[in-house]
């Protein structure tokens, strides 16, 4: 990383120097204000190569090109001396020894600009387009200098990035607002400059590439393209992938799902814009998703730090982002129709540059030891668990829950042992009925709370308990409360003195995550029906806090 | 109207501290800090800082874009962060 940088600029840039040093940990100093041109004259033959990664040159038209000063103060100036000013100070730029030079391209505040004529030859804003235009083309065929547009920083700050007050003050034009976001702007670039730039695009798939669960609904039944805005909203989003990937970079799956339905939907939804052979790999299954990361970063030889994890659920990024620090994890909103413009916000997807064919090679040389130093890194996921403070609330059906009940049985496909649908009466009357027992479970943890979640219903026939249903939301799988539901019946049917637990496990094309559930985790399987002898102690997570109502 | 007021102060100091005060800088999140006069902790860059940062937060949170922190500060004896929390009271009650 360049970081060692001097700041110059005609008005009051301490501030920004702050947010630098502060924030984003750079060691930048600042040039003696207001004296750019003399600064730069007197240091020209000065080699900075050995002390100084960069000067940053953010200065205001009227502030350097003298000119343009009048022109603002009413003056009639012409076009031609308004260029040679900027030639004169393009020149002084040119003689710096200095490895790069980061220049914001010149701005004036929104009270200008709003003349009938200023866009004419001769108005002011055709004068400053006519500057910035020669700006760039008198430095741009000098690999030194970079250019910024502040215009990106003002338009999501309207009025708030200027400051009349502080500029009274202490000549601070820009709010601090405005100088955050130069500062993300500036250490953006710095990255692309030391070629620390992403590579990988890892992806979520439900309600991230698509709306809705496709383990649920199917893939007919998928949020995506057509008349529908959510839909045309996720099609964007594809499509502004799919262009990062014919920029350069690499696109991957990590998804929860059952790997043949994901597939299935990706290579029959019509609306797909991303095809299977876009994906250069993927891991589609029910595994801590960390781990998957890890283990596509070892296929790929590439380092975490040049992956970008994108996924809709804010506890699977949570999880990435405290479990592989190194990896960039964009904070998809809640709202679908924003996908597209947070993708296009990230600063790390700038122009790559794929000339590093040397480091590659090295990658290779030392695949084998950098993958024992990330199968480390990831750390277990039961320790992870543990810190995230997982309550499962287990409690008899109330009321006030029926309707989420009811929609539960009808609409979960994955967890769910009997995929018995059902109607609220037919609910009510089923429980009615003595030795029928149904349970809700509600998931909350450090990250928020996911509601009633889950249901377990049993059946006690003679000296046997039934479980009649099993159904879990996928959108909290993976934390082990599948157990917690269990655990419940178990001691249920020891507080009865029953030792025989059983499980009709009823196939569909969507419940093996059950079935998978029930085959680990001590129970006897024959055929479809699986049997747990309650007299043996059923292991449960001793991570989650149970609270039985 | 105190506890909104403090509140704002206290969000000011949080994001001098955050953004634009150096280790050796920070401030003590708290009312008795001298913010104004010759026993400032806060150096006159600091000082202006802190009046536009609380300036616009007063802005908002009154709702009233015409408020001038200075003019109350260059009329009123204000030093510590008690002084401000009552200033600031006097003016939106009156």
């Amino acid at each position: 990383m360049l970081n060692r940088g001097l700041l110059l600029s005609d008005f009051n840039i301490s501030n920004f120097a702050s947010i630098l040093n502060n924030i984003f940990s750079l060691k930048v100093k600042i040039a003696p204000f207001g004296s750019v041109h003399s600064w730069l004259i007197e240091n020209a033959s000065t080699d900075y190569k050995n002390n100084l990664d960069f000067i940053f040159i953010w200065t205001r038209p009227e502030g350097v090109i003298n000119s343009f000063n009048e022109k603002l103060k009413g003056s009639d100036i012409s076009s031609k001396s308004i260029i040679n000013d900027v030639d004169k100070y393009c020149s002084i730029l040119l003689s710096q020894n200095v490895g790069q030079i980061i220049l914001p391209i010149w701005i004036l505040p929104p009270y200008y600009g709003h003349g009938i004529k200023d866009l004419y030859d001769g108005g002011v804003i055709n004068f400053l387009m006519k500057m910035n235009q020669r700006l760039i083309n008198n430095l741009s065929d000098d690999d030194r200098f970079i250019f910024c547009d502040p215009q990106n920083w003002i338009s999501k700050l309207g009025e708030k990035a200027f400051n009349e007050k502080s500029w009274y003050l202490a000549k601070i034009p820009y709010s601090i607002d405005l100088f955050k976001m130069a500062a993300e702007d500036i250490v953006a670039k710095l990255n692309i400059i030391t070629g620390n730039v992403k590579k990988l695009i890892v992806l979520d798939l439900d309600d991230t590439l698509w709306g809705g669960i496709v383990g649920d609904v199917g893939w007919e039944s998928l949020i995506l393209g057509g008349h529908d805005p959510i839909g045309e909203a996720f099609s964007d989003f594809q499509t502004e992938l799919k262009i990062l990937k014919e920029k350069g970079f690499v696109l991957a799956i990590v998804s929860k799902n059952e790997e043949k339905i994901a597939l299935n939907a990706i290579n029959k939804h019509p609306e797909m814009k991303l095809k299977l052979k876009d994906f250069v790999t993927w891991r589609i299954n029910w595994d801590d998703k960390a781990a998957n990361i890890i283990d596509i970063v070892d296929e790929l030889n590439i380092g975490l730090q040049s992956v970008v994890f994108i996924d809709d659920n804010p506890l699977e990024r949570a999880r990435v982002k405290e479990s592989l620090r190194e990896v960039q994890v964009i904070d998809l909103p809640k709202d679908k129709m924003l996908y597209k413009k947070t993708l296009l916000e990230v600063r790390s997807f700038d122009k790559l540059e794929l000339s590093e064919e040397d480091k590659k090679k090295t990658e290779l040389f030392h695949s084998e030891k950098r993958r024992k130093e990330l199968k480390t890194k990831v750390g277990s996921l039961d320790d992870w668990l543990k810190s995230i403070n997982i309550k499962v609330v287990c409690s008899k059906l109330i009321d006030h829950d029926i309707k989420r009940v009811v929609q539960l049985f009808n609409k979960t496909n994955q967890m769910n042992l009997s995929t018995r649908r059902i109607t609220e009466s037919e609910l009510l009357e089923w429980i009615a009925i003595e030795n029928r027992k149904l349970w809700t479970y509600r998931v909350s943890d450090k990250f928020g709370d996911s509601g009633l979640v889950g249901i377990a219903s049993i059946d006690i026939l003679g000296n046997e308990c039934h479980i009649i249903d099993f159904i879990l939301s996928c959108r909290v799988f993976g934390r082990k409360i599948e157990n917690i539901m269990v655990l419940k019946i178990v001691e249920y049917c020891r507080s009865k003195n029953i030792n025989k637990l059983l499980a009709d496990y009823k196939k569909t094309k969507k419940n093996k995550p059950c079935y998978d559930f029930l085959t680990n985790s001590g129970f006897k399987q024959d055929k479809n029906i699986f049997s747990f002898n309650t007299e043996i102690k059923f292991e449960i997570p001793k991570f989650i806090e149970i609270i039985n109502k | 109207m105190k506890k909104k007021i403090e509140n704002i102060i206290y969000q000011s100091i949080d994001e001098l501290n955050n953004f634009l005060l150096d280790n050796d800088q920070k401030l003590e999140k708290s009312l008795k800090l001298i913010i104004f006069g010759s026993d400032s902790m806060l150096d006159s860059l600091s000082t202006i800082n802190f009046i536009v940062i609380l300036e616009e937060k007063i802005n908002i949170t009154f709702n009233d874009d015409q408020f001038s922190l200075l003019d109350l500060i260059n009329k009123g004896n204000i030093s510590t962060g008690f002084d401000l929390v009552m200033a600031l009271e006097n003016y939106f009650d009156n």
